[in-house]
């Protein structure tokens, strides 16, 4: 597809942007719709990654609705109850509501364009739920860019923030990591990164991974590997795309970060060139190739 | 408390759209409050610092903005460059000065407040500031940890910068009785390289210390190859029109932040003669243990309770 990237967030009057709040189950979502001018046909979902992740790749993930928009597609922009711009706060949400979230605004995106192909997609843990909730959904689409696989690991790790705002703040370590997980055990709110974790979430997010999971979604899935070595992909990449039906593992180079901001790259070139390409051969866009 | 956010867009001189969220307050005391993002971050800031902020003013009656001006979050617009560093130098001498102004603009005509603050944290410090002085009309702004100083980022991506030095030294000197620091000393597991580069900025810290001071904080020339170490003159035009004008300014500095540093280093001194004869127009209150985006829930409570009492003594309708 031939898409200006570097331009892709300029006024363009082939889709209309609409801001607003959804309400699910008396909850005031955040969302950006991203609305092809006349008629649409197909309709992406974009699933936020977790807690500053999100913060650090938001304009990644305006930047690829505009693109989607932009050849065709209506593309969906949103925030889950208590995260980004949607009402409560972070502690309030519990596991659970995160797929909800992305259950309703999907079947409500599909209502409201009328399109016939759909499709998920999400970053990191966001695509990990989009994962988990596309069982349910059966969207024709599923896009996950390097998801998390282990989440149990990677839940662990993030309180490894937590250590180091200790040293920061006491100048030592006061609780240690197992100390922090047993007081999420025994109910207490944990500050991680300035969000307040609870244990129900924590535990819960914990151990909905995507390791040793059986899948029974029909829809054709691209499963993309950023960064590392592009000509070796990481295991458990390959077991995930083994576990999934109809799914093709591709790898892009790692164009810009979601640990930190140092690089300003709101459009990545290859992922999104990769991806959006993926999308086209296969049909999504309703054009015949 | 019923939810009573609402989106709202307007568009620059470019045609550019910029989108915002107004939270509305069930009783209005007729002051409005427009917060300004971090450096290139988009509205929600870090740890969603500026929705609970803005939440927690909503709650004490102001009707409160948060806004993506061109660029950046959900806004149209391209930023031309690869390092987000490179731009930090344009925000923090106006780059979003004009579309904030359109903003304000917006926000007034469409709330018609009584009282008008502009809040911002970092960059965003910098763009309430300089936004304020050029408007004229603003009744006060809250710069919150806001870098006085120009950005070399060269400079910045190259040495590390003397408070991060003195973290780092401090932190090894806590550990110098510990076997196992040492261990992990001996068996390669320390970072050598920051290590180094924290006794190379405290080496040359010390030595420039021991330099004669020069007695004008105007830049020189010689001084151009190390713009860290220089005062964001813009900023500086920019509070000297609010203050003149009598507004009011509340300076936010949080305790663990090298903004604090370079403030309380190069700054204060000159602040202080500045403004001697303007005690009544500004205040400085310092966070402890708060750090650049105030992640613990204390500091966070305390940075916004700070700002409720300062806007309902010195700024309410």
């Amino acid at each position: 597809m031939q898409i200006d990237f570097k331009n892709i967030n300029l006024p363009n009057p082939a889709f209309q942007e609409a801001h607003g709040f959804f309400v699910r189950d008396g909850k005031h979502l955040f969302r950006a719709d991203y609305l092809p001018r006349g008629e649409t046909t197909s309709c992406l979902v974009l699933c936020s990654p977790f807690a500053e992740e999100k913060v650090r790749t938001q304009r990644v993930y305006v930047s690829l609705a505009r693109a989607l928009a932009s050849a065709g597609a209506a593309a969906v922009c949103f925030d889950y109850y208590g995260d980004g711009d949607s009402e409560g706060d972070f502690e309030d949400a519990r596991f659970k509501d995160r797929l909800l979230d992305i259950k309703a605004i999907y079947r409500d995106a599909c209502e409201q364009t009328g399109a016939r192909r759909t499709g998920l997609l999400g970053l990191r843990w966001g695509a990990t739920l989009a994962a988990l909730a596309a069982e349910e959904l059966q969207p024709d689409f599923l896009v996950l860019w390097d998801p998390i696989v282990d989440t149990d690991k990677y839940f662990r790790d993030h309180l490894r923030s937590h250590l180091a705002s200790q040293m920061l703040t006491e100048g030592k370590v006061i609780r240690t990591r197992e100390q922090l997980i047993e007081d999420l055990r025994a109910g207490e709110v944990l500050t991680v990164e300035g969000y307040n974790l609870t244990g129900d979430f924590f535990f819960a997010a914990s151990q909905a991974g995507l390791v040793s999971r059986t899948f029974a979604r029909a829809g054709k899935t691209l499963l993309m590997q950023i960064g590392g070595i592009t000509g070796r992909i990481r295991p458990e990449l390959t077991g995930l795309q083994a576990a999934m039906k109809d799914c093709t593992l591709q790898a892009v180079p790692r164009e810009f970060q979601w640990d930190k901001t140092e690089i300003w790259q709101p459009a990545p070139p290859r992922l999104f060139e990769q991806t959006l390409n993926y999308l086209d051969e296969h049909g999504f866009f309703g054009r015949v190739l | 408390m019923a939810f009573s956010e609402e989106c709202f867009d307007l568009t620059n001189r470019l045609g550019e759209t910029m989108y915002g969220i107004v939270h509305r307050p069930e009783t209005p005391n007729g002051g409005m409050v427009v917060l300004f993002n971090i450096g290139l971050h988009y509205r929600t800031s870090h740890s969603r610092m500026f929705v609970r902020l803005a939440r927690h003013l909503r709650g004490a009656g102001f009707t409160v903005a948060r806004m993506d001006l061109s660029r950046v979050g959900y806004a149209q617009g391209e930023i031309r460059t690869e390092r987000a560093i490179d731009m930090y130098d344009a925000v923090q001498t106006g780059l979003f000065r004009e579309d904030a102004e359109r903003g304000l603009a917006r926000l007034r005509e469409r709330y018609q407040p009584k009282r008008l603050v502009l809040v911002g944290l970092c960059g965003g410090a910098l763009t309430a500031t300089i936004t304020a002085a050029s408007d004229g009309k603003a009744d006060g702004v809250v710069f919150i940890a806001g870098p006085v100083t120009v950005t070399s980022a060269e400079a910045e991506l190259s040495t590390m910068h003397i408070f991060e030095a003195d973290q780092m030294l401090s932190m090894y000197s806590r550990r110098v009785l510990n076997p196992g620091a040492w261990l992990r000393f001996f068996s390669g597991k320390s970072d050598y390289h920051d290590l180094l580069g924290a006794l190379k900025t405290k080496f040359v810290d010390l030595r420039s210390r021991l330099r004669p001071r020069s007695r004008d904080d105007t830049p020189v020339a010689e001084r151009e190859e190390n713009k860290g170490d220089i005062l964001n003159r813009v900023f500086l035009a920019a509070l000297d029109r609010l203050l003149n004008a009598g507004r009011q300014v509340l300076f936010v500095m949080p305790e663990l932040d090298r903004a604090t540093y370079d403030f309380d280093r190069l700054y204060l001194r000159t602040f202080n003669r500045r403004y001697a004869d303007r005690q009544d127009q500004h205040r400085i209150v310092r966070i402890p243990k708060a750090n650049h985006t105030f992640s613990s829930i204390a500091s966070s409570r305390m940075l916004f309770e700070t700002i409720e009492q300062w806007l309902n003594e010195r700024v309410r309708a």
